[in-house]
């Protein structure tokens, strides 16, 4: 995960909702000018799609459904919940585009919004694992049939541990190891402290960790953790 | 091993914390770490701690595990088109916007523009191209000429 800052002016303003006004301050006068310049696309991509382009809008769904999609599946483990939550995220990005404010880039925003449409959805049913057809990936001819089934048995333990996990704490590893999110956005994402997330964060870490190497029926301490 | 104190004026993080939980936090890259003397001793401490070495080498195997369960499930999401369907469905169902009414008096008011650019060219190319007879008119003045010059 790399550790990189999000545009000082943007996160200061989204971590001082969150009670870290100091640290977000200091943070902030670490700029990035490639951020800003990507934060300025948004705004027009933003102002386009408010003006009703759906050429542009099209654009924004290409360019950012993927990565929801990911995100929302490794949450929800379950791709078809995953697609209605998507759509329904960038459906209401459509609808609220002209209020949309550049505090922070499009990704994290839309990210912010499947995550607590997952998180509903979430509470509305026990989550399952569903990784029936995991046999049909990883089909690389350069590895051998052995070791494809050792690695289709190990993303499926992966998968197990992860379902296992508590909600945020699975959000806190999805976000940080397959959105590679910076630490600031994964918190606004999660709307959290920084410091919150790294908590967070660390101890989903610890716990997928026991999980993977089959302790995790031992040591229920997190279980119901944040 | 024990608890490292980084004191109360750093800012990026303000509260005890050991080398086994800096990588909890913030992953087994240590170039990602924002607190540098944490990143010396973590250094020192993978040359001269097995038990830290191994913590480590625990944390960027299990990365590494990550990171190719998330290449499968791109690899499944793929597979079965949900993308595709995704786009589609999000096309389908998102209403045209309505036109505001500054963008319908800017259409209108570009209208009007357009056209009378185009009748004043066509106005301008047309004139010299008309063959009609050509009638001068002179007006005399009445202070230089009589009544016998008429």
């Amino acid at each position: 995960m790399r550790y990189r800052l999000v545009v000082g002016g943007a996160v200061g303003t989204i971590v001082e909702s969150s009670g870290e006004k100091g640290r977000a301050a200091s943070l902030a006068r670490m700029d990035d000018s490639g951020s800003e310049a990507a934060i300025r696309a948004d705004q027009a991509l933003m102002r386009a799609i408010a003006d009703g382009e759906e050429d542009a809008f099209a654009r924004l769904i290409r360019a950012e459904a993927p990565r929801l999609t990911r995100f929302v599946a490794a949450i929800l483990s379950d791709i078809s919940e995953a697609e209605e939550i998507v759509q329904e995220t960038l459906l209401r990005l459509w609808k609220n585009a002209e209020r949309w404010e550049p505090n922070a880039r499009v990704g994290t925003y839309l990210h912010r919004i499947a995550y607590r449409l997952s998180i509903d959805r979430l509470r509305r049913r026990r989550p399952h694992v569903d990784i029936d057809d995991f046999d049909d990936l990883l089909e690389d001819d350069s590895l051998s049939p052995e070791r494809r089934l050792v690695r289709i048995e190990d993303v499926r333990l992966v998968h197990e541990a992860l379902d296992r996990l508590p909600d945020r704490q699975r959000a806190a590893i999805v976000l940080a190891h397959f959105q590679e999110l910076p630490q600031a956005e994964a918190a606004a994402v999660m709307a959290i402290g920084e410091h919150a997330y790294e908590s967070l964060l660390a101890r989903a870490r610890r716990r997928l960790r026991q999980l993977l190497a089959g302790q995790g029926e031992e040591d229920g301490e997190e279980g119901t953790g944040l | 091993m024990s608890k490292i104190e980084t004191g109360g004026d750093n800012p990026l993080h303000a509260r005890p914390i050991s080398l086994e939980e800096a990588i909890d936090c913030w992953g087994p890259d240590l170039s990602n770490w924002p607190d540098i003397a944490l990143v010396r001793r973590a250094r020192e401490a993978l040359l001269a701690n097995r038990s830290f070495r191994a913590h480590r080498d625990l944390a960027v195997a299990d990365a590494q595990r990550l990171k190719a369960t998330a290449a499968a499930l791109d690899q499944r999401i793929a597979d079965r088109g949900s993308l595709g369907r995704i786009e589609a469905g999000v096309l389908r169902l998102a209403q045209p916007k309505p036109v505001h009414w500054y963008r319908r008096i800017a259409a209108v008011a570009a209208v009007m523009v357009v056209a009378a650019m185009l009748g004043s060219a066509v106005e301008f190319a047309s004139a010299p191209g008309t063959n009609a007879p050509s009638v001068q008119i002179v007006q005399l003045d009445p202070l230089m000429f009589g009544p016998a010059d008429f």
